[in-house]
């Protein structure tokens, strides 16, 4: 499990331990223990629950986010929950004297405060995803699914480029241009990875898929295929389209020069294409290894040229 | 007969240590927790750091298992057999190799660190070099058997691709139907491949086998071969052994074999379960290597090949071959004629 986004939150955490404290010591002190046969252990098995599983969201809330408002807001909400929930957690277990009535009295009024929070921490969530969809726009398209991004690249992975195709040849005939599909693979991959080792590679990988990002359009979408060649699926676009894309994403591609971490690198890649508009009669393998086909043939045309 | 120097599944064998860490560490970048990947293989990835692990090709198998579960892209495999050679004594030489029929007699000559693992059938056929790839110690499973597979055809194409420069010759045949991931095999191998073909083979022209490679240095070649004379030769699997011997007397019955190799034939069993086959299934995997590598690549009659597997008459050929490989004889023609 990953805690780097956990260690961000001590704060929080030592606001959360210190209420809990404070309500136990509060409770505790002035209540008295109900006796064994008092206890109605189904209650206490209900609400111990909620009680628990809030502190769960809580926790995950705060190990799945960075610190920012809406994750402030977040733990508040619940953590205003958490403490109605505790109170009548506690409350199965204790009477409190006349004097101190309030304190089973005043159990159920943290609970609204704490979802009116939760909500318009919600409201504010929404608004950062919404944000954040945006950035992944060339990466996902309208499915998510964290199962199906590459770990190197955080790029979609072949899988989900499979299944958008698959979805992109089933809609073929409501296109008025169809689709294309591009393949993309940086040169010498081999040597570079030789010569500045398998992270440097990877770090390439990354950044590569960065710039790729950067320089598509708003509906296209990018995946890392396999290794180091990317796809990327080009909707409703036709082939004389497809090619000038192409190319200025090639410049973009071969403009980048990657700065290694340890040694002074300063590299730019050269990379092969392959440019492909589906018919009505492909299939999605089919499709794939005819790009595939083109592109090793023209990494033969260039090696043999150079 | 006296067998020195030979080694079974559960041996700790040298430079498997070092395969092992390094799939440890190529899965771990990509998200894999080591010890999730280490479950049930009794190592620890501390014993790496140390260089303390001696590991065994079960616990490598093991290894392998855990991969094809937990690595949903299947690309570790691919990016493992493009460093099998790291810490290999065999590096040098072999990049000093000055033909793929030099790189060839050394994998032959020396196995050194893992590359026991593997073992080749050479046969020649119509201008084209034909390798037929077995598992040494066996292949306890399909999971195994497929990552194995992917294993060494990366490694070749990385050989291949680094010395030749381009794979377009080479031919690979792979023993289970095509897999779902196919585009790791597109790009990682960039070369020929078949599917469901029965065994695991790779083929290759007379004219890149036998390619002066211009990189090659011969007096730098020497220097590494007498380097790897000091090497002490590995052991040999036992299970190698086996079926070197079945082939070879193809006639013999399990009790005769068990004599052979100095055992009763309950031992012989025994050893034989420890390496996840039995005396039949050994007998009829090498026959029906040679009866489909026939058929595909010879182009051989059925009459011909049951005369030289043995068989007295054609209909039990045709069971048989229908037992090896759940298909008659001319039903794998007509899928050879569909392709």
């Amino acid at each position: 499990m990953n805690l780097t986004f956990l260690k961000l939150h001590r704060s929080l955490l030592f606001i959360l331990a210190t209420m809990l404290i404070c309500v136990l010591t509060l409770t505790l002190s002035y209540g008295h223990y109900k006796g064994h046969n008092n206890i109605d252990w189904f209650d206490v098995a209900g609400e111990g629950g909620i009680t628990i599983m809030t502190l769960l969201w809580i926790f995950f809330i705060l190990l799945s986010r960075p610190k920012g408002r809406v994750t402030n807001l977040l733990f508040a909400g619940l953590a205003i929950m958490n403490l109605s929930m505790t109170l009548d957690f506690i409350d199965e277990f204790v009477n409190y004297d006349k004097n101190q009535a309030w304190l089973s009295t005043i159990e159920s009024i943290p609970a609204p405060f704490g979802m009116i929070l939760m909500s318009i921490a919600l409201y504010h969530w929404h608004q950062e995803q919404m944000s954040i969809n945006l950035q992944l726009r060339n990466r996902e398209r309208f499915y998510r699914e964290h199962q199906l991004s590459d770990a190197i690249s955080g790029l979609a992975s072949a899988d989900y480029m499979k299944s958008q195709i698959n979805r992109e040849l089933n809609l073929l005939h409501h296109n008025e241009h169809g689709f294309s599909l591009l393949m993309l693979d940086i040169a010498q991959f081999d040597c570079f990875n030789r010569q500045f080792g398998a992270k440097a590679g990877d770090k390439l990988l990354h950044e590569f898929a960065q710039v790729l990002t950067l320089n598509v359009r708003k509906n296209d979408l990018v995946c890392r295929y396999a290794s180091d060649c990317f796809i990327v699926l080009l909707p409703d676009t036709p082939l004389n389209m497809a090619d000038e894309l192409s190319r200025s994403i090639i410049n973009a591609l071969e403009s980048f020069s990657f700065q290694g971490s340890t040694k002074k690198t300063n590299i730019k890649q050269k990379v092969h294409r392959s440019l492909i508009t589906a018919q009505h009669d492909d299939s999605t393998s089919a499709l794939l290894s005819k790009l595939h086909k083109g592109l090793l043939n023209n990494k033969r045309l260039f090696e043999q040229t150079a | 007969m006296n067998f020195k120097k030979v080694i079974d599944i559960d041996t700790p064998c040298t430079g498997l240590q070092s395969w092992a860490a390094q799939l440890v560490d190529l899965a771990k970048h990509r998200g894999i927790h080591p010890d999730k990947l280490l479950k049930g293989t009794k190592l620890f990835y501390q014993d790496f750091e140390l260089g303390k692990s001696n590991v065994s090709v079960a616990q490598f198998y093991r290894l392998q298992e855990n991969c094809q579960q937990l690595d949903w892209q299947h690309e570790l495999s691919f990016l493992l057999g493009r460093k099998l050679l790291n810490h290999n004594p065999l590096h040098s030489a072999f990049s000093q190799a000055s033909s793929l029929k030099c790189l060839q007699k050394l994998l032959l000559q020396f196995p050194l660190h893992g590359l026991n693992l593997f073992n080749a059938q050479h046969r020649h056929h119509h201008r084209r070099h034909h390798f037929i790839i077995n598992l040494s110690f066996g292949a306890i499973n399909t999971a195994v058997e497929q990552f194995c597979c992917e294993l060494f055809a990366s490694f070749i194409a990385t050989t291949c691709k680094s010395r030749i420069g381009n794979n377009s010759d080479l031919c690979f045949s792979f023993p289970y139907p095509e897999p779902k991931y196919i585009e790791q095999y597109q790009v990682n191998l960039q070369a020929k491949c078949k599917f469901s073909q029965q065994l695991f083979m790779i083929s290759i022209s007379d004219e890149l086998y036998n390619k002066y490679l211009i990189d090659s240095c011969p007096s730098l070649l020497q220097q590494s071969l007498a380097n790897l004379m000091q090497h002490t030769s590995p052991a040999t699997p036992w299970l190698q052994l086996v079926r070197n011997y079945i082939s070879a007397q193809p006639q013999q019955n399990l009790e005769a074999v068990a004599h052979y190799f100095a055992m009763s034939p309950a031992t012989f069993k025994r050893k034989l379960k420890q390496h996840h086959t039995r005396f039949i299934a050994l007998q009829d995997c090498i026959k029906r290597q040679t009866a489909v590598f026939n058929i595909i690549t010879l182009a051989q009659s059925n009459e011909a090949l049951a005369i030289e597997l043995n068989f007295n008459d054609l209909t039990n050929f045709r069971r048989a071959f229908k037992r090896w490989t759940g298909m008659t004889p001319s039903n794998l023609r007509c899928q050879l004629k569909s392709l």
